[in-house]
């Protein structure tokens, strides 16, 4: 009898040090994740001009990599954004990068592949947690 | 000479009052203070647009842009409260309501109210809230804060997890803008 209670208390406090340990889990990178759908910057932006909630139904909350030419990147206050340029020249795919990445050399002009989560569209398609895909 | 300066200065002036200013870099950070728990999510990359011409003021953000400490904290606004991908957006459309005391090209801090229909999770409200306008060496910049009370926005909360989420969220909205250049 004492076995089993001991055995319970066991779990109970496996199964709290579970519970503490999912609700304090960081949010996950996307780094090492598979991307639900690859485009380029001009497949994309086609997509949300031409049909905003059909784009969203293909790209909204998924994991996206997205191929383009460099318009520019930015830092503000420590958050990087990598911006790719598209077919329409007052619309970009902005890459907020996630923190504490990387952008090495990467400068306007350059062809790069970043893959993040589609947050959607304003005038512009947000991809936020980015990170560059090498090549 | 005189005349060519007092052109000049009408035609600057000119140029001022005709003007937009944009960001795509906007700051939108909300903060739940309830008994249990403390939850706050940020996003920076929102887009605002100010016309000086007319007051008129607008703001758009995207829910599943928000960042949060903890993944669970995402996936529960995400999933749970805002919808997000049913609700993709929220949205302000709005005017300065005494547009007359902001001189955009004057250097200074203008307390201005701004009243407008604020759209979260598919329910349109009508708000009105303080903002801070600062005009300084031209560039313009704005900043604001209020509280919603999310049972407006129709987000329902679980009776369980009651304690955890503020029945009234504070939010707290600041860019920096830029001139925008007309189409040509």
């Amino acid at each position: 009898m004492r076995k089993v209670i001991l055995i319970l208390l066991a779990l109970g406090v496996i199964g709290a040090g579970i519970g503490y340990y999912m609700y304090n889990k960081p949010v996950a990178s996307l780094e090492k994740k598979k991307a639900d759908v690859e485009a380029t910057s001009d497949e994309i932006i086609a997509a949300y001009e031409a049909d905003e909630k059909a784009a969203d139904g293909v790209y909204l909350g998924k994991v996206v990599q997205v191929t383009g030419k460099v318009s520019v990147v930015t830092e503000e206050e420590g958050i990087k954004k990598i911006q790719l340029e598209t077919s329409n020249p007052m619309a970009l795919i902005i890459c907020e990068m996630e923190t504490g990445t990387e952008t090495g050399d990467v400068k306007a002009g350059d062809m790069v592949s970043v893959k993040g989560m589609c947050s959607g569209y304003l005038s512009d398609v947000i991809l936020v947690q980015s990170t560059l895909v090498k090549k | 000479m005189k005349n060519l300066i007092v052109l000049a200065l009408l035609f600057s002036a000119q140029i001022a009052i005709g003007q937009k200013y944009f960001s795509k870099t906007g700051k939108i950070s909300f903060y739940s203070e309830a008994a249990m728990e403390k939850i706050e999510g940020h996003n920076t990359s929102a887009s605002t647009v100010i016309d000086a011409a007319t007051g008129a003021v607008e703001w758009g953000v995207l829910i599943q842009g928000f960042k949060f400490e903890k993944s669970l904290m995402q996936d529960h606004f995400n999933e749970n409260y805002m919808e997000s991908s049913i609700y993709p957006k929220a949205k302000f459309k709005g005017k300065i309501d005494n547009l007359a005391i902001v001189n955009f090209s004057k250097d200074g801090q203008y307390i201005v109210n701004v009243t407008g229909a604020l759209e979260i999770h598919g329910v349109t409200k009508t708000v009105t809230t303080p903002a801070v306008i600062t005009i300084k060496g031209g560039a313009v910049s704005a900043r604001s804060k209020f509280a919603v009370a999310i049972a407006d926005y129709k987000i329902e909360v679980p009776k369980l997890v009651a304690d955890n989420i503020a029945e009234k969220v504070n939010i707290e909205i600041i860019a920096d803008y830029q001139l925008m250049n007309p189409v040509p």
